[in-house]
C-alpha cells in the first residue's frame, strides 16, 4: 500500500482548532495513525502553552476547587473541639453558637475562628466569625 | 464576595456603555486570581476572602476616576491597578521609623516579596483564564475527546492506559488531546487580548 501522503502544517492548524463537527474525517483517519503526522501535532501545539503546563496548571484548579485550603476536615481533631459552643439538638452540627447551628471550622487564624453555620431564622447558611477563644 | 447589585451601582456611573460587561468578566476571573495569590502567600482562608473583597471593592471606587477618552484599555487598567493594590496589601509592612536610610533599607528589604507576589500574580492569572476556558470549552466537545486530554495532561495517566480506558488508539488519544488544547488556547486568544497567557 502506498503510504498516505502527510499534511502540510497548515492543514493541521486548522485540523487542530476545527470544531468536533466540522473536523474532517479523511484528515483525523490520517493522523491517528500516522507518527509522523502525530509529532508535528504535538510540535505544533507546545508553541506557548505547552501540554504539561498546562496540565499543571489545571490540575492546582480542581484539586482546590474539589476542596478549599483550610476546610474543617484538614483540622486535626483537637481543632475541631469547641469548647464555647453549646450542644445542640442537631448531632450532625458541632453545636450552637448564640441561634447558629455550627457545621464546621473553615479556618483559624491569628485573631480568630470562622465557622460554617446554619441560620434558622433566615433559613440559610452563614458565616459566623469569632475571635479567638 | 461582592454582591452583583453593589456591581452595577458601582459602575453605573459610567459613559462607556461597554464598562459593565468589562468589569463583570474581571471580576468573575480575578476574584478567584486574588484569592489565590492571598492564600499562596500565606493568609488564611477568612483574611484571604476579606483581602479580596477589599481590593474589588477599592478598583470599583476607583473606576469611577477611568477617563475613557484617553486612559487607553479598560481591561489593562484594571488589571494593573488590581496588581497593584494586591502587591502593595501582601507585602509585609516592615515600616522602621527614623532616618532616610531606613526607608531606602525598607523597600530593599520588600523587593522580594513584592516580586514573589507579581509571579504569583501572573501564574494565577494564567490558570484562572485556562480554567475558564475549560469550562466553556467542555461542554462543546465529546466527553472522550476531553477525557483524552484531561487524563493523560491533567491527571498525569499514560496514553496507553487512557487508550485501553476510552477504548481508542493511542494515536487517536495523542490527535484529541493536542485538539483540546489547541483550542482551549483558541477559546483563551479570542478573549481581549490583555487578558490573554
Amino acid at each position: 500500500m502506498i503510504a498516505p501522503s502527510h499534511y502540510d502544517r497548515s492543514v493541521l492548524a486548522r485540523f487542530l482548532t476545527a470544531s468536533e463537527d466540522n473536523c474532517p474525517h479523511d484528515i483525523a483517519a490520517h493522523v491517528e495513525n500516522c507518527e509522523e503526522c502525530q509529532l508535528a501535532l504535538e510540535g505544533m501545539i507546545n508553541d506557548g502553552l505547552t501540554m504539561k503546563e498546562a496540565g499543571r496548571l489545571l490540575q492546582q484548579d480542581s484539586s482546590a476547587a474539589a476542596m478549599p485550603a483550610g476546610t474543617g476536615q484538614d483540622l486535626p481533631a483537637e481543632l475541631q473541639q469547641l469548647s464555647f459552643l453549646e450542644p445542640s439538638d442537631d448531632a450532625s452540627t458541632l453545636g450552637t453558637f448564640g441561634r447558629y447551628e455550627i457545621l464546621r471550622v473553615l479556618g483559624r487564624g491569628g485573631m480568630g475562628i470562622v465557622m460554617q453555620a446554619f441560620d434558622p431564622v433566615l433559613d440559610r447558611a452563614c458565616a459566623v466569625k469569632v475571635l479567638a477563644p | 464576595m461582592l454582591e452583583p447589585e453593589t456591581r452595577e451601582t458601582l459602575i453605573a456611573q459610567l459613559s462607556d456603555p461597554t464598562a459593565l460587561p468589562a468589569w463583570e468578566e474581571f471580576v468573575e476571573l480575578y476574584q478567584s486570581v486574588v484569592y489565590r495569590v492571598a492564600r499562596n502567600r500565606g493568609l488564611q482562608d477568612a483574611d484571604a476572602e476579606d483581602l479580596t473583597q477589599e481590593v474589588l471593592m477599592t478598583v470599583a471606587r476607583k473606576v469611577e476616576d477611568f477617563d475613557f477618552s484617553k486612559n487607553g484599555s479598560f481591561r489593562g487598567w484594571l488589571l494593573k491597578i488590581t496588581r497593584d493594590l494586591v502587591v502593595n496589601k501582601l507585602t509585609r509592612d516592615t515600616k522602621a521609623m527614623g532616618s532616610g536610610d531606613s526607608e531606602v533599607l525598607r523597600l530593599v528589604n520588600q523587593q522580594p516579596e513584592r516580586d514573589a507576589t507579581r509571579s504569583t500574580l501572573l501564574l494565577e492569572h494564567r490558570r484562572a483564564l485556562l480554567a475558564q476556558a475549560a469550562e466553556r470549552l467542555r461542554p462543546t466537545i465529546r466527553r472522550e475527546t476531553w477525557d483524552a486530554f484531561w487524563l493523560t495532561a491533567v491527571e498525569g495517566i499514560s496514553i496507553s492506559e487512557a487508550a485501553a480506558r476510552l477504548n481508542k488508539t493511542e494515536g487517536a488519544i495523542r490527535v484529541a488531546r493536542c485538539r483540546v488544547l489547541a483550542q482551549l488556547k483558541k477559546v483563551i486568544e479570542s478573549d481581549d487580548s490583555t487578558f490573554s497567557l
